[in-house]
């Protein structure tokens, strides 16, 4: 029985393995054959190009004559709607078409030397490439380039005349702030470099691209400073990036689940932003960029908890209010993730913790409710998550309803009706508003969930579960790394020096190196005396000391 | 190495010192107080301290003789292989014996005051299982756990002996020496042998990143842990007396009981719990990885987690066996552990550094 049953695992082990086999080489070969060469012959090379983009009706072929001593047969070939066809028309078809009776060499153009004229002294587009492989052109033509075909010549030129709509740079929705810039990055992997770059304006800014996804070959970008970045961690990215193998990269968050140091947990362990300031602070402090073609979102790393808790704005308002704005978000954790727990733990077995007005006031409101407090608890913790949910998940015009019957119904209804007591109300409400100040959207999300396990807990045990579940918490966090980072780093293990940017935010003249935690290359970012000094009072001109230095 | 994790001189520092006070605070006043009866604060500030001392430079002595290895590998060659194995022996057992107490005493004290309808064992069970938990982390894991918990349990500490100042009657401790020095002495007893929990060095050492720094470190461990728990026990006898304190099984419980913080929490003693149950869990799982790690690098396993499960299931059954009821637990910690205490946490260690030192035995490659 025993012996069978293995049996049929090995088989269906063996065969799970030949299909990811036979998966695999299927799908890393567009075409049939890896590698063939361009012919000399135009016809030929249009007609391999056909057929390999056979019922792409997206697909446009043109083909045209270049006027010279003897005529030139020419195509160019690209995908409609990634191409700027007025760009093409201006760039390639003209001049080739036209322009080109009118150069010195009118009288020497023959398929011979069409292709070097062509590219030297015809083309008026900036950006050619060259190739002589089919493949590669193809790959190039679905990447929005255009190919320039010449008779006579087994040389390909890709001109790149890309151009697709897309959405325009709009504030990003998932992190606002009051004072900041307002822009965001978009689906265009190319407009949200220009973002970095335009912040951050040298060359030891470096981008290093690559392509990942067999069938959707996303273009996905590194960013990072020389000298300020630690080299080990731009190597540990590259490699783990070149090690994903996989048909398709849709948005970041496919990458994210692929190259991350823990992959069992609810805490996320690299950055996601749609702010660019935010992706330039990180760059300035030692921190890799990734950037995923076709998505706003920007994933960083190494992460940390400073970062957890950490607005781009706090770098901007004035540090006072930042530090305060840090401590709150803190408490803000705290009730977002213990809320109603302690709440549950405290009215079923810790009593004697309220003082005695308020727990006669709580006994009374609580009076004819069915349920335990854990059960209320859970009821109203899922009731919000499913008003969340849906909100998200409704259509705009329809959003408004949801948010006003979940009001009247879960605020009136369900205490008139005595489901629930009016103070779970309020605990949930509270967990529910605080769980929003968390800026990180990832770090939100992971504290909404083990919020559920900490009030079973809560429920079973009494606050000694919830020092048990904390614990438990802790103990992952204190072992979760995000690229080597300890992610608690700097509390544990404890690093003074970068304190200055965690639960407190020290004044900018204050913070004159950069993190340890991210090992910078460069650690020092500033002149160390740069506290701004009240200069002596003007002197008047019957000054008394005036005399003195005379 | 089994476990690659390192941790600094610092961390150790404060590991040593969750390792001794999470439990000390609870029990120590009590235990003195019966000995020593008022004068119990010079026994933990004089004597036992210099016990800890003692201890402290014996096993960085060893520790330093013998860089990155443990008892585990040095006493076989120090006392050769039948007498060498038999102290391994007798550690793994002192380690799992000293932690089924501890859990034990955990358990019983949950059952006392929290959870009165719960069975006893799914107290030890549970912290068993969070300790196992930070255990097959390894000891960074639990270094960076203790760094993080280490304020929190501080200011509980010393929290409460500033809530209770206005309580605490000094003359509660006059006259000083009224019986001579000998009470005193006697009270230094149980005081020193948790002091001289710091043995577990002995393992911890080799995974020390800055060796140089350990003797600072676990010097500084020890004066720290002097200080505080002599205002401890000076709170704990200021506010109840010696006589009530020697009666009482956790003074220092009572006392949070006792002290309140304006009119909002009006008992602290929930609150307290919940940050020794952090302080105490941080002290099982260190116990409970030095058994791990005893019984893989003895018999040379490549990784030490096979081991956890094992010696956790031996840690549950054994605390619930090892003393009966918590009179028996205070003859234990006050009577019994200390002749134990004594046995490894010096004796032993210092044999090891003296035989060692006759027979110049050394780390072949120490540079």
């Amino acid at each position: 029985m025993l012996g069978e049953l293995i049996i049929m695992l090995g088989n269906i082990f063996k065969k799970l393995k030949k299909l990811a086999d036979g998966s695999h080489s299927d799908k890393n070969n567009d075409y049939m054959v890896e590698e063939i060469p361009l012919s000399t012959h135009l016809t030929r090379n249009m007609l391999q190009l056909k057929e390999i983009f056979e019922n792409c009706s997206d697909v446009k072929f043109r083909e045209y004559v270049i006027s010279g001593s003897k005529p030139v047969k020419a195509a160019i070939i690209y995908v409609d709607g990634l191409v700027n066809t007025s760009l093409i028309s201006d760039g390639a078809l003209s001049p080739l078409m036209v322009d080109s009776q009118w150069i010195n060499e009118v009288g020497k153009l023959n398929s011979y030397n069409a292709y070097k004229i062509v590219k030297d002294r015809l083309l008026t587009i900036g950006e050619i490439t060259e190739t002589n492989q089919v493949n590669e052109l193809a790959d190039q033509i679905m990447a929005g380039n255009t190919a320039l075909l010449l008779d006579g010549s087994g040389q390909a030129l890709i001109l790149n005349a890309k151009r697709w709509e897309s959405r325009a740079v709009a504030e990003p929705e998932t992190e606002t702030v009051v004072r900041g810039p307002r822009d965001g990055f978009t689906e265009n992997i190319s407009v949200n470099t220009a973002h970095i770059r335009r912040r951050i304006r040298t060359s030891r800014l470096k981008s290093e691209g690559m392509k990942i996804g067999a069938l959707t070959k996303t273009d996905v970008l590194i960013m990072y400073i020389t000298g300020i970045v630690d080299d080990k961690v731009v190597q540990e990215v590259r490699t783990r990036l070149s090690r994903i193998d996989t048909d398709s990269i849709l948005e970041s968050g496919y990458i994210e689940e692929f190259i991350e140091d823990e992959p069992f947990t609810p805490f996320a362990q690299m950055n996601v932003t749609e702010r660019p300031d935010k992706v330039a602070g990180g760059l300035l402090e030692g921190q890799v960029a990734i950037l995923v073609d076709n998505t706003p979102f920007v994933l960083t790393v190494p992460y940390t908890f400073p970062q957890f808790l950490g607005s781009p704005e706090d770098y901007y308002n004035r540090y006072p209010w930042a530090t305060f704005v840090r401590l709150l978000r803190i408490i803000t954790l705290m009730i977002a993730m213990l809320g109603p727990s302690v709440y549950v733990a405290i009215t079923s077995f810790h009593q004697e913790m309220i003082p005695t007005s308020l727990l006669i006031s709580i006994a009374s409101s609580r009076e004819g409710i069915p349920f335990p407090a854990f059960m209320e608890a859970v009821l109203m913790e899922a009731t919000f998550e499913i008003l969340r949910e849906a909100g998200v998940r409704l259509p705009r015009p329809v959003g408004p309803a949801i948010s006003f019957v979940g009001a009247l119904v879960i605020g009136e209804a369900a205490v008139t009706a005595k489901l629930v007591s009016p103070i779970m109300v309020v605990v949930v409400a509270l967990t529910a508003i605080a769980s929003f100040t968390i800026p990180s959207l990832e770090g939100s999300i992971a504290i909404r969930l083990v919020r559920f396990p900490i009030i079973f807990l809560a429920g079973a045990l009494g606050l000694f579960g919830v020092m048990v579940a904390l614990l438990a918490i802790l103990i992952h966090l204190c072992a979760l790394r995000s690229f080597g980072v300890p992610f608690l780093s700097p509390i544990a293990p404890l690093s003074l020096r970068d304190m200055k940017d965690s639960f407190v935010r020290f004044p900018w003249w204050a913070m004159f190196t950069r993190p340890r935690m991210n090992r910078s290359g460069e650690p020092v970012r500033q002149d160390f005396f740069q506290k701004p000094r009240t200069p002596p009072p003007r002197k008047t001109g019957n000054g008394k000391g005036g005399g003195k230095d005379a | 190495m089994l476990d690659q994790g390192k941790i600094s001189a610092s961390q150790l520092s404060l590991l040593l010192v969750t390792l001794v006070g999470s439990t000390a605070m609870l029990f120590v006043p009590a235990v003195t107080a019966e000995a020593a009866g008022r004068d119990g604060w010079m026994s933990i500030l004089f004597f036992a301290t210099f016990f800890g001392l003692m201890v402290s430079l014996v096993c960085t002595s060893l520790g330093r003789r013998f860089p990155s290895e443990s008892i585990v590998e040095y006493s076989p060659k120090v006392f050769g292989a039948i007498l060498g194995h038999l102290v391994i022996l007798t550690y793994i057992f002192f380690f799992i014996w000293t932690n089924a107490i501890i859990v034990g005493e955990f358990a019983d004290f949950m059952t006392a005051t929290f959870l009165p309808k719960t069975p006893r064992l799914v107290s030890a069970l549970i912290i068993v299982w969070l300790a196992s938990y930070g255990v097959r982390n390894g000891l960074e894991v639990i270094g960076r756990l203790n760094q993080f918990l280490f304020l929190p349990l501080l200011i509980s500490y010393l929290g409460l002996v500033v809530f209770v100042a206005y309580d605490m009657d000094l003359a509660n401790l006059t006259p000083i020496l009224e019986d001579g020095i000998k009470p005193v002495l006697k009270g230094s007893l149980p005081p020193s042998a948790w002091r001289g929990e710091i043995v577990l060095m002995l393992m911890l050492l080799p995974n020390l990143n800055q060796l140089k720094k350990a003797r600072k470190a676990s010097i500084y461990a020890v004066i720290f842990l002097g200080i505080v728990l002599t205002l401890n026990t000076i709170a704990t006898v200021g506010v109840f007396g010696s006589e009530l304190s020697s009666h009482l099984t956790f003074p220092y419980f009572t006392l949070a009981d006792y002290g309140q913080v304006a009119v909002v929490l009006e008992r602290m003693e929930a609150l307290v719990m919940l940050v020794w149950v952090a302080g105490l869990m941080i002290k099982i799982a260190l116990f409970y990885y030095c058994a791990v790690l005893a019984l893989a690098r003895w018999f040379k396993l490549q990784d030490y987690k096979p081991m956890v499960t094992p010696v956790g299931i031996i840690l549950i059954a054994w605390s619930s066996a090892v003393y009966k009821n918590s009179r028996e637990l205070v003859e234990l910690i006050s009577k019994t552990f200390p002749v134990y205490a004594f046995t490894f946490e010096l004796l032993i260690p210092a044999l090891l550094l003296a035989v060692a030192a006759v027979r110049k035995k050394k780390r072949r490659s120490c540079k």
